[in-house]
């Protein structure tokens, strides 16, 4: 199991709930088990859940399913919350009868991000799945289109914060076209729906580091160093001039801390994978890009936006360390 | 050489034959060879084998089926897909392979297609779970034509249960198709337990959209007894009402009051608060012909109901 799902896939973020009862079942050599165990957390994708209980319920919308009442709410509304996965685990596959129904997961995963993201895009099983060579199979082609995708992989913690800050969050109208959104701790995207032709106004606006459109909705990322944030939302933005007016479009890494001046635009990355960013630029604008973690250079590249202004390049170094980014020395 | 020894000989060589033949019939053939490895797990190399096999032009349906079975086993949708189409190739219509395909339809999401297959499946081996499954399938997705054909060709058989009937009634009644509605709304009249009545009052109100009052009005009678229910009992009366039908109304009422005296103030209640007063009076001035003396508990029961009545009266 470990070596088909596990170790082909560094680029995604994979937590791993142990309890020490699962290394001590009838018929488990501890030892043995144990020795997997540590394998696995020395491996750079691999983490431990943190403090906040996470759980798997049966939650599928599929062909079977076709309902979003069979998905699952973000937490339990007991005491102690615990937050539930996006997706079941294999157990939720189980009662159609077929070594080929956990198929049906990638309907799931497909149905949940268009035509607007209701779930993260989640994979979770038990170690168990590996004694089946179907859903082995499975799983490891969906692994597999997963990391092909254009995703910001996450650890269960990490989600565990943002479904957070989902219930913390306050939005209040602040104007005309204008949210502030305060106490949000770790939830950094915002979902609108049915804008039309309206655009984020990124004078107006403060805490946003970019936003992109995606099936019928735009989603707005923001900056976790910002508290509060406002989104304003204007019918005729302003055109992109300059590193000054640069948002992100879509990046595989978080990024937070972004400070933006006349010549140079930083930001703090961390996540899983190659860094593979693409950012709303001036059109045919050239810069440098240089990742450094303290005052070690990590990489450095020459980038170009298209004529479409869009700024593409891959950062091909490691952020499970967070690490610092430079834009800068740009030439129109 | 003696003759022993040849004897000898002969026989030596008579059992190396049988011997060789014995050998070469213990040899498993490649299907066994295939049967071999997936018992054992091995369905990479069974799947190998069989692949070879077909190249070499073995299309015996047994050999497709273990191709499926093999690609089902190693969770590959598109080859089963692939193979189980293989099948149905060589033997159109075999039901396992049609089931296998649906299921493998629905769990690749391609709704439409499994639908499809499904109702392919169901017409040409009836099975009663299986109808039931798509007739709700064709009623989740509001694909209300398919749904009220595949009710339609199936109805009369022993395949539909009396909700599927009282289903089909629905439909039919919802297009103003009175007459078929009718038909089938009758027979889950006929079958349908006692206590049973959404469906009895969609054949009321069939009946009353057919102008055929006197069988609304007649059937209705029988109801009221089996439900012993005063808001239930109400319900016909007052749809006879609202249809024009004021007279039916009255004599159901009537009828009401003979049947259940205990529960005719609440019946009356029922009426009166539906803005039918006059025939909530008919009902208590037919329940004091035949109740000469009432239960104290029930007249202070009713008693609010009575005024009420008898204050839209004045």
């Amino acid at each position: 199991m470990a070596r088909e799902l596990i170790e082909p896939f560094p680029d995604l973020a994979v937590t791993l709930d142990l309890h020490d009862a699962d290394t001590l079942r009838p018929g488990v050599d501890p030892a043995r088990s144990r020795a997997l165990v540590e394998h696995l957390l020395a491996l750079p994708q691999v983490t431990r859940p943190g403090k906040r209980a996470i759980g798997s319920r049966q939650a599928r919308l599929d062909a079977s399913y076709d309902s979003i009442s069979n998905l699952t709410p973000l937490a339990t509304a007991s005491t102690p919350q615990v937050i539930l996965t996006a997706t079941g685990n294999e157990l939720a596959y189980e009662a159609g009868g077929m070594p080929t129904d956990l198929f049906s997961l990638r309907d799931t995963i497909s149905r949940t991000e268009l035509p607007r993201r209701l779930k993260p895009y989640d994979i979770n099983f038990h170690m168990r799945v590996g004694r089946e060579r179907a859903a082995l199979n499975i799983l490891r082609r969906l692994l597999e289109d997963a990391s092909s995708a254009d995703l910001a992989p996450l650890p269960a913690e990490t989600y565990a914060d943002i479904v957070d800050g989902f219930f913390t969050a306050e939005i209040t109208e602040s104007g005309v076209s204008k949210w502030r959104i305060a106490n949000r701790g770790q939830m950094q995207t915002v979902r609108f729906d049915n804008l039309g032709e309206s655009a984020i106004d990124m004078q107006v606006s403060r805490g946003i580091i970019g936003h992109t459109r995606h099936g019928d909705a735009l989603y707005v990322a923001l900056d976790e160093a910002i508290e509060p944030v406002v989104i304003a939302v204007t019918d005729a933005p302003a055109p992109i001039t300059s590193i000054l007016d640069m948002a992100l479009v879509d990046s595989r890494w978080r990024l937070r801390k972004l400070v933006r001046d006349a010549s140079l635009a930083t930001f703090e990355a961390e996540g899983y994978g190659p860094g593979d960013f693409t950012w709303r630029a001036p059109a045919g604008m050239a810069c440098r890009v240089t990742a450094r973690r303290g005052s070690d250079e990590l990489w450095a590249g020459s980038v170009a936006a298209d004529n479409d202004g869009r700024l593409a390049f891959t950062v091909p170094v490691s952020a499970a360390t967070p690490l610092q980014i430079e834009i800068g020395a740009c030439k129109p | 050489m003696t003759r022993s020894v040849r004897r000898h000989i002969i026989v030596t060589g008579v059992i190396a034959i049988f011997a060789l033949a014995g050998g070469f019939l213990l040899i498993p053939r490649e299907d066994e060879y295939v049967a071999m490895l997936t018992r054992d797990g091995r369905y990479e190399e069974a799947s190998r084998m069989l692949l070879s096999m077909r190249r070499a032009g073995d299309r015996r349906p047994q050999v497709l089926m273990q191709m499926l079975v093999l690609r089902i086993k190693l969770g590959d949708i598109p080859g089963a897909l692939e193979a189980v189409e293989a099948v149905l190739a060589v033997q159109p219509g075999a039901p396992r392979a049609q089931e296998i395909m649906a299921d493998l339809l629905l769990q690749s999401g391609q709704l439409d297609e499994y639908l499809r297959v499904t109702d392919r499946l169901v017409r040409s081996h009836p099975d009663t779970d299986r109808l039931s499954r798509l007739l709700a399938l064709y009623r989740h997705h509001g694909r209300y034509d398919a749904e009220l054909e595949l009710l339609q060709t199936f109805a009369g058989s022993r395949y539909l249960s009396v909700p599927d009937y009282e289903r089909l009634g629905a439909l039919l009644s919802a297009r103003g198709d009175w007459d078929d509605a009718k038909r089938w709304l009758r027979l889950v009249d006929r079958r349908a337990p006692a206590g049973e009545t959404s469906a009895r009052l969609r054949l009321l109100h069939v009946l009353l959209r057919s102008g055929r009052v006197e069988e609304a009005q007649r059937l209705a009678e029988t109801w009221l007894t089996k439900w012993q229910n005063p808001y239930l009992a109400g319900r016909p009366i007052i749809r006879l009402a609202q249809a024009g039908a004021v007279r039916s109304a009255v004599a159901l009422a009537r009828v009401c009051a003979e049947r259940m005296p205990e529960a005719a103030l609440q019946v009356a209640g029922v009426l009166t608060e539906s803005a039918h007063p006059e025939i909530a009076r008919e009902l208590l001035a037919r329940w004091i012909d035949l109740v000469s003396e009432p239960s104290a508990d029930a007249a202070i029961t009713n008693l609010g109901v009575a005024q009420t009545v008898l204050s839209r009266r004045s």
